[in-house]
């Protein structure tokens, strides 16, 4: 039926053309073409659509838009055909390029269309332009002269028009062109016209690069606060918000008394009945108010002041039940959060979130649970018991997204008191979700707090290992040798480090000798590989070889990459050493995996291997070597060596640091070549020795921490000048060539890493968000320490024990103020009705 | 800020979609139906408000459609979803009794309605009276 109407539509199309290019008649046949042409095209379109909706498969719709889509390009490609046929083809065409098909011979004909054809058309082809067009597209360019044109125009609808077409084609380097008309438009005598100008005026300050032109549309701006019509005022309000966010907050702060007036009128009910929505007086405009307020006050008290009045006045005049009025609730609590606002509007605010908490629509607990974090750390407390129940129901609420916003409030307030079912509670939804992101995430935020607050190494190790069987790609390398070091330290204590080696080497040689070897994750693999060999003498059933052998059968695993071979190694080289008998079967199934083996590293090192076990002497002269703690990290053996080739005029070397300082003072450019650049200042400078035009040239850096070169300097005062010494400093040299020595113990093969300070201020994880979580996600590495459990994770079954969570968190309430425990007791919220 | 307002049905299929910010066309489709994946799993229980990238989608389900917000992760949630429901009244107002097959057959006047009320990614005007008489003129071109 479709085909047919197209074909017809084509046919008559074909006999209208012939009849209009022939000379007689023109203009009748023009008029009955049209009105011809608008009733089938009605018909076609509304066939069309029908047909698109009951399209059977991705196929048949596909099928249809495209003969479609070929169908006006064929018509619109015909010279001299009429604008509403033009507008007709249009919306066809939008229609396809709204389902997803492009049909960018449309667009040229959408900019004519905007620029020719009364007002209606000239409707649709803004609306066509503003869908097709980006601000990238060139076509925009040619748009501009026809908004232009209608800017100018004395046509309200025209100017209006023009100045909506402003943000969607406008783009930096037009902004010049328009902006200035726009500006003028702020003064019209229509109102429509001023808040279009408004948003006009907001994209083109969002796109422009220039500090002085947003100063001068700043003072405009400031002139609409004042407009009698309050839509074109909450257009300015708008435009204000964006600016203050994008660019500098302070270019505004003066106008805070006039948005507080502003507020004041909207909630006294100054506005006219037809801005009210259920009730509410224009609920949008006075959410903009307070966010911009609290952009503008945020850190600096004395403005906070000035804005507590309107924010409790606000809070009163929105106890009305309805939805709009939680949001307006809502945004004074975030204004609330971001301003450096007093006590008792924090503990206002906190009464607010305790209601969203408490009520029975699951958005409002959302929310809820979204701004607690940040009131709890305005207040630097820990919450109530009631909170407390609260956030334990929002656990285990079916909305996944509840659930990770309860996570990051536990992860804000986790403490070494209920760090263990904190993680424990993470490690549940990890295992339960897909999302490799949040995985990421969550598995950082428990490494975090572990590091932090746990300091139970038994914990340590079962939590581990549940991490790594449910997230085995994502944690590093890097981690697994903070535990290690962790561990190590653990091993090492009085009292308590011969329990743990026990605990641990028999966790791990059970999880050696399961059935599931093949499953094992790799880091896992690696962690009891060094385990084993550090600790295995713990175990009492657990003989040399029998390790050894293990530790080949490791070996042998497909999961390995060489990363985990050489841990194995080192663990197998570590053991060799330890102790004095070998496996025989040990020499054999090392030589079987040498064979096989491609990596010339770990062929390397297992050759190391076999000739260590091979023979004993070498064993014994290594055992005892010296303790290499006291490293020379100035090389001072060398110093004789690098002074003589100094004296035969030989280029010291550069440190990457003065190469920068070089070339900061160059004016040719950046020169890669060192030793042209070195001649080049060696011939400007007006010293005479080479040797002064070194320390001239070099910013060097005295660094008092060699003192072993200082000390040897003594020795060489006669053979060299003074000047040689100071450039032979370069520390940088020295700086990189102790990192490159072989540290003692030869078992560690990836990089140890420093312990970070644990700095971590909960201050920097105020109102959680997802955007907040992936910038700590970046910024807290996977660096942190772990942790040491005692309570197993299954210990915590999946009816959450209340009590003992209640407990643990009660801990902290023992630092809140009498003062305050009272207030919670005493104003026990009502539980509310919400028809969201 | 507004990144994009999207109106499907349960089956996916687009009835409106309005971009305030670049995408590419592929980028564009994928978002829908991405959007779409996201939405359509949620039921009652469920909060109105999903991350979504690095942004975040108010959306809220009338009768078999879905309108969908995706704005920035600052936004104030309740505030956008009232907007969605002040929207949805206008709509019902100009098509008397809205339904599904109004949006579909008068797309382009959806667009204008949506252009009223929402401009470069901001709430730009509230009043429901405002906006019908603007309508009502626009109306009366055709």
């Amino acid at each position: 039926m479709v085909y047919e109407m197209t074909d017809f539509w084509g046919k008559s199309l074909g006999s209208f053309q012939s009849f209009l290019s022939s000379k007689t008649g023109l203009s009748r046949a023009e008029s009955v073409a049209s009105t011809l042409g608008s009733l089938s095209c009605q018909l076609h379109q509304e066939n069309f659509i029908k047909a698109v909706a009951s399209a059977e498969s991705k196929q048949e719709e596909e099928d249809l838009v495209k003969k479609e889509i070929n169908v006006v390009e064929n018509i619109l490609s015909k010279p001299g055909i009429s604008p509403k046929l033009v507008e007709q083809c249009l919306i066809q065409a939008l229609y396809c390029e709204m389902l997803g098909y492009p049909v960018t011979f449309a667009y040229v004909h959408a900019v004519k269309l905007a620029q020719q054809g009364n007002i209606q058309q000239k409707r649709i082809g803004y609306l066509a332009s503003s869908q097709f067009l980006s601000m990238e597209n060139e076509l925009g360019l040619l748009l501009i002269n026809t908004i232009q044109k209608d800017i100018r125009s004395t046509n309200v609808a025209n100017i209006c028009m023009g100045l909506q077409a402003v943000s969607y084609v406008v783009n930096t380097e037009m902004v010049p062109a328009v902006s200035f008309m726009v500006e003028e438009k702020l003064k019209h005598a229509h109102a429509a016209v001023r808040k279009y100008a408004v948003l006009a005026l907001q994209h083109c300050l969002l796109q422009a690069s220039n500090h002085h032109s947003i100063q001068s549309a700043l003072l405009r701006l400031e002139q609409v606060l004042s407009d009698s019509d309050i839509s074109v005022v909450a257009a300015a309000v708008t435009t204000l918000e964006t600016v203050v966010k994008t660019k500098n907050v302070t270019l505004c702060q003066h106008l805070i008394p006039s948005l507080i007036q502003i507020q004041q009128q909207i909630i006294q009910g100054r506005l006219s009945a037809k801005f009210e929505f259920h009730s509410v007086p224009f609920p949008w405009l006075q959410i903009k108010l307070l966010r911009l307020l609290g952009l503008l006050c945020a850190g600096d008290k004395i403005l906070s002041g000035s804005v507590g009045m309107i924010l409790k006045e606000t809070l009163q005049k929105a106890e009305v039940n309805q939805p709009v009025a939680y949001a307006i609730i809502l945004e004074c609590i975030v204004t609330i959060n971001a301003i450096e606002a007093p006590p008792e509007m924090v503990e206002l605010a906190l009464k607010c979130v305790s209601k969203f908490l408490k009520s029975s629509s699951t958005d409002l607990k959302y929310l809820g649970v979204k701004v607690l974090s940040g009131v709890l750390n305005k207040l630097q407390d820990s919450f109530s018991t009631e909170h407390q129940d609260i956030v334990m129901e929002c656990l285990q609420h079916p909305d996944e997204t509840l659930h990770l916003k309860t996570l990051n409030l536990l992860y804000v307030i986790c403490n070494p008191s209920n760090v263990h079912t904190v993680c424990a509670k993470m490690i549940d939804f990890l295992e339960k979700t897909h999302d490799t992101s949040l995985q990421r995430n969550l598995v950082s935020k428990v490494l975090q707090l572990a590091g932090k607050h746990s300091s139970d190494h038994k914990w340590i190790i079962v939590t581990l290992e549940r991490l790594l069987r449910t997230t085995d790609n994502i944690i590093s390398s890097e981690s697994i040798c903070e535990v290690m070091k962790r561990l190590k330290g653990g091993f090492s204590h009085k009292t308590e480090g011969r329990d743990l080696m026990l605990f641990a080497a028999s966790t791990y040689w059970n999880l050696c000798t399961s059935s599931a070897l093949s499953d094992m994750p790799e880091l896992l693999i690696q962690l009891s590989a060094w385990t084993l060999a550090e600790c295995w003498c713990e175990l009492k059933d657990v003989t040399t070889s029998k390790l050894q052998e293990k530790l080949c059968q490791l070996l042998q695993l497909p999961v390995c990459s060489d990363e985990t071979k050489l841990c194995i190694l080192s663990s197998l080289t570590n053991v060799t050493l330890k102790c004095s008998d070998i496996s025989k079967n040990v020499p054999s199934l090392l030589t079987a995996f040498l064979e096989k083996e491609n990596s010339p590293l770990i062929k390397q090192k297992t050759n190391e291997l076999l000739r260590l076990i091979c023979s004993p002497d070498i064993k014994t002269k290594l055992c005892k070597l010296p303790d290499v703690e006291n490293i020379d990290s100035t090389l001072s053996f060398l110093d004789e060596y690098v002074c003589e080739a100094l004296q035969r005029n030989e280029s010291p070397y550069l440190p990457w640091r003065s190469h920068i300082n070089q070339h900061t003072n160059l004016t040719d450019g950046v020169n890669r070549n060192v030793y042209s650049v070195f001649k080049f200042e060696c011939n400007q400078s007006s010293s005479s020795s080479p040797v002064d035009s070194y320390c001239g040239s070099y910013s060097v850096q005295s660094d008092p921490s060699f003192h072993s070169f200082q000390s040897s300097q003594d020795s060489y005062k006669h053979k060299t000048s003074t000047k040689t010494k100071k450039v032979w400093t370069l520390e940088g040299r020295k700086k990189e060539n102790s990192k490159k020595l072989p540290s003692s113990s030869s078992q560690e093969s990836f990089p140890v890493e420093e312990l970070p300070a644990e700095n971590l201020h909960s201050d920097a994880l105020l109102i959680s968000s997802s955007s907040k979580l992936e910038e700590d996600l970046e910024r807290e590495t996977l660096k942190q320490t772990l942790f040491a459990g005692v309570s197993t994770a299954q210990q915590i079954t999946e009816v959450v024990d209340k009590k003992c969570v209640v407990e643990e968190c009660s801990s902290n309430t023992s630092e809140l103020t009498p003062a305050l425990k009272d207030l919670h007791k005493d104003n026990r919220p009502e539980h509310l009705n919400s028809n969201v | 800020m507004i990144r994009f307002i999207l109106i499907q049905n349960r089956a996916g299929k687009t009835r409106l979609a309005k971009w305030y910010m670049n995408f590419d066309d592929d980028e564009k489709q994928k978002l829908i139906e991405e959007v779409h994946a996201v939405v359509t799993v949620r039921d009652a229980k469920h909060t109105n408000f999903v991350e979504f990238r690095n942004f975040k989608i108010v959306y809220r389900r009338y009768a078999g459609l879905y309108f969908c917000i995706c704005v920035d992760i600052s936004d104030n949630n309740l505030a956008y979803l009232e907007a969605i429901h002040n929207f949805v009244e206008v709509l019902n107002e100009y098509f008397h009794n809205v339904c599904e097959l109004d949006l579909v057959f008068n797309f382009y006047k959806v667009y204008s309605v949506v252009d009223e009320m929402f401009l470069a990614g901001e709430i730009r005007e509230t009043s429901q009276t405002k906006v019908l008489k603007q309508l009502l003129v626009y109306n009366s071109l055709e």
